[in-house]
Formats: C-alpha cells, sequence, structure tokens
C-alpha cells in the first residue's frame, strides 16, 4: 500500500477531527507503520503530560459591570479632563480675544479684533510715501542749514572791524562777570550771613582772650626782670662795699709803710 | 481534551449582550474569565499579565460586540481578542526588556530546573514533583516554543477548539494549524525527555 498520511493528517487524527474513512485508512496505515505509530504514541503521551497542567481561578471578577464601571470611570476622566482642559483654552481665548483667520490671503492670528493684512502693494505704496517723506524732509533741513550759514557769513562780514570786536567781547565780558557777583551776593542768604557774623564775632572774642593772656604774660615777664634787676642793684652794692673795704685797707697798708 | 459545553447558553446569552442587555453581557463575561484567564496564564505564565489581558479582553468585548455579525464566530472571536492583547503585551514588553521565558539559554533554564529538582528532592523525598513543580515545569516547556506554536497549543490542549476554529482565530489555514501543532508536539516531546520528565516519572512521583 503506497498511502502515507502527512504531518496534518496525523494530528488531525490525533485530536480526533478525522472522518471516519480518514481515520480508518490512518489506522490501517498505522498498524502497518508501527515506528509511525510509536511516534504518533509518544506525542499523546506528551499530551497527556501537559493535560496535568490545570486550569486556576481568576484572582479576580472580571464580570462587566466591575469592569464596565472601571474602564467607563477611568474613560470619562480621561474625556472630562480633555473636555476641561478645552473649555479652559477656549474660554482663555475668547477672553483675551484670541482669533485665528485663514483664507486666501493668508494665516491671520491676532489678540481682539482681528484686522486682515495689508496686501502687498499696500505695503509697497507705504514703503515708497515713507521714503519720500523723509527726502522731502532731509531736503528741507538741508535748505535751512544752508540759509542759516549763508546769514552767519554776511553777519561776519559785516562787523569785520577788530577793535569794535575786542570793546564788545570785552563788555561782554564785564557784564558778565558783573551779574555772577550780584547773584552771588544775593545767593548769600541770610542765614548765611549771620553764620559768618558768628564765626567772625568768635574769631575776635578769641583774639581778644589771646590778647589779655598775652598781656599778662609779658607782665609777668617784666615783674620777673624788675626783681632780678633789684636783686643785682643789691649784690653789685655789696659788691661795692667789699671793693671800697679793699682799698680802704690798701690805702691803710700804703699808708702805714710810709 | 476539555470539551466546554456551554454552547446553547452562550449562543443565548451573546444574543442578548448583543442587543445590550447588560445583565446578559455580565453573565458572558463570568462564564468566560475562567477561560481567558486561563488562556493568557498560560502563554505568559504571569498572573498580572494574564489579568490585565484579560480585563482588556472582556473591556473590548463589552465594546464591540454589537458589531459582531454571527454569533456563531463568538469564541473565535473573543480568542482572538484576547491572542491579539496578548501578542500585543509580550510587543510591548519586548521593548523594556526580554521576558525570561523567551530568553534563549537552554543550558541555564536546565540547571535552574535541575537544581530546583534536587532541592525539592531533599526536601520532600516522598513527594519529589508535586502539583507545583510540574506546573512550573510545564510552564517553561510551553515558554519555550515559538509564539505561534504557543497559541496553537494552549487553544487546542487547554481551551478545545476545533482546528478550524483555531484557523479562525489566527487567521491562518487550516492546514498550517496543523503542522505548527505537529512541531509544537514534537518539541514539547523533546523537551519533556529532556528534562526526564515522562509519564513513569510524574505518575510515580504524583
Amino acid at each position: 500500500m503506497n498511502y502515507k498520511p502527512t504531518e496534518e493528517d496525523l494530528i488531525a487524527y490525533l485530536y480526533n477531527e478525522l472522518s471516519n474513512e480518514e481515520k480508518s485508512k490512518i489506522e490501517q496505515y498505522l498498524t502497518q507503520n508501527p515506528e509511525e505509530k510509536e511516534r504518533l504514541q509518544a506525542l499523546q503521551a506528551t499530551r497527556m503530560i501537559f493535560n496535568q497542567y490545570e486550569d486556576v481561578e481568576p484572582p479576580i471578577d472580571f464580570s462587566v459591570t466591575s469592569v464596565e464601571s472601571n474602564s467607563n470611570s477611568t474613560f470619562w476622566q480621561k474625556y472630562i479632563v480633555i473636555a476641561a482642559t478645552l473649555l479652559i483654552l477656549f474660554t482663555m481665548g475668547w477672553l483675551s480675544g484670541f482669533q485665528v483667520k485663514y483664507n486666501s490671503e493668508g494665516l491671520a492670528i491676532g489678540f481682539g479684533e482681528l484686522n486682515q493684512g495689508l496686501t502687498q502693494e499696500q505695503v509697497a505704496e507705504m514703503i515708497y510715501n515713507d521714503q519720500l517723506e523723509l527726502l522731502e524732509y532731509v531736503q528741507a533741513n538741508l535748505d535751512a542749514n544752508q540759509d542759516s550759514l549763508r546769514n552767519e557769513l554776511a553777519n561776519m562780514q559785516a562787523s569785520l572791524d577788530p577793535t569794535d570786536l575786542v570793546k564788545q567781547a570785552f563788555e561782554l565780558e564785564k557784564e558778565q562777570l558783573l551779574g555772577e557777583m550780584n547773584e552771588l551776593n544775593e545767593n548769600l542768604g541770610s542765614d548765611y550771613r549771620e553764620i559768618l557774623r558768628q564765626i567772625v564775632v568768635n574769631f575776635s572774642n578769641n583774639i581778644q582772650s589771646q590778647r589779655i593772656e598775652d598781656l599778662r604774660g609779658i607782665q609777668a615777664a617784666f615783674t620777673d626782670l624788675e626783681e632780678a634787676t633789684i636783686g643785682k642793684q643789691f649784690e653789685i652794692e655789696e659788691a661795692l662795699e667789699i671793693l671800697s673795704e679793699r682799698i680802704d685797707a690798701v690805702a691803710n697798708n700804703s699808708n702805714n709803710n710810709k | 481534551m476539555k470539551e466546554i459545553n456551554l454552547m446553547p447558553q452562550n449562543d443565548f446569552l451573546v444574543e442578548a449582550a448583543k442587543n445590550g442587555d447588560s445583565i446578559a453581557m455580565n453573565q458572558l463575561v463570568k462564564l468566560w474569565q475562567k477561560r481567558i484567564f486561563n488562556f493568557a496564564l498560560k502563554y505568559f505564565g504571569d498572573y498580572d499579565m494574564a489579568s490585565e489581558v484579560t480585563q482588556k479582553t472582556f473591556i473590548s468585548m463589552s465594546k464591540n460586540l454589537k458589531s459582531l455579525k454571527d454569533v456563531k464566530v463568538f469564541k473565535s472571536w473573543l480568542y482572538r481578542i484576547a491572542a491579539n492583547y496578548c501578542h500585543e503585551e509580550v510587543r510591548k514588553s519586548q521593548k523594556r526588556w526580554v521576558f525570561p521565558f523567551m530568553k534563549v539559554q537552554s543550558k541555564e533554564d536546565q540547571n535552574h530546573i535541575e537544581n530546583t529538582l534536587a532541592i525539592s528532592k531533599e526536601d520532600n523525598p516522598e513527594k519529589t514533583m508535586g502539583h507545583l513543580e510540574l506546573k512550573s515545569l510545564l510552564q517553561k516547556a510551553l515558554s519555550q516554543l515559538p509564539e505561534e506554536q504557543r497559541l496553537v497549543v494552549i487553544m487546542k490542549e487547554y481551551e478545545g477548539l476545533k482546528l478550524r476554529e483555531i484557523a479562525e482565530v489566527m487567521a491562518i489555514s487550516e492546514n498550517t494549524v496543523k503542522s505548527r501543532l505537529y512541531y509544537a508536539l514534537g518539541s514539547l516531546r523533546k523537551i519533556l525527555e529532556e528534562w526526564n520528565v515522562n509519564k513513569e516519572t510524574v505518575h510515580y512521583e504524583l
């Protein structure tokens, strides 16, 4: 017999998912091929061992109420959070008047009234006008400067006399100086004057007392001198007496010797 | 293979839930939550991720059930949602880090398994391979399969989907489903052989 079942057929046989006809065909084949039968029996034994791996009870109840309430709450929480965020964003946008507009003329984003941007021609015209204005202003300034320069030149030419110029300058300086002095005088307010007066009085008082001290010193010096002079006078008188006595003695001696 | 005999009730509930009956929707979740959770658990081997995928699946179900045209394909439709979320989770986590069970490091894994076996033998010689050890071993073995093979095996072995239904869920041909199953079973057999897990050891030690 040339019939040889495929691996797939053998598996179907092993799991008893064959028609009776196919089944008997394979059984016949297996009796004729004991080594194939043995292999299949080994697989069957393996299945028997794996059949010892028994089911366990699930640790929790997954029934819909709990699942649904769980999932729903988390889903709803998620949606509520998203909705709240969007609401806050929209409210903030609305309060700040945030607007975005997009049309053929381009994208416009802004707060408050949204003005459509200027067209290219308008911008170009604005720039042109601005440049024109600037040019006119520069021109006018240049003209004014030129005029003033011309005037000054004319004035200088008119008053070319040097003595007059010097006099004029001198008078000017003098007036300025006088003015400054007057100003200074006026600036010295009554307070300032009082302080000055006080300083002067203090100073003079000091001088007075100093002078009296000095005079006393001089008087003392004179008294000392006087006393010293009198002392000297006595000394000289004494010395004169001694001298006269000695002279008398010498005179007597000489008289005796004669 | 576990045959799930809830079709008549299921179709009725699907129809009612489709028309906006929230109680029917609730009952539908209650009916399917164990299946979808265990489907995702075997896919990830992780309770948290399985819970997350289950929750997402039922949220999606309650939102999109109205758009389901044929009540008969509800089962494939539901598993497709779950499978998509599983795939999405893997993709997301691959961006973060590589999954422990996605790593290709058979040697280290083997050592780890040998170690755990050795320790458990010392701890409790009477009961070397309890349910927990076997379970984690089988989970580890499943985790070593490529994603598309793992999905097919789980749907076939634990969820009891027909080959045709798996093809519907994964939008592939029935033949592709069969060949993926063939290779997946072959790989699992090899893995168990390497770990010395067979009918005798399992039965003896259980």
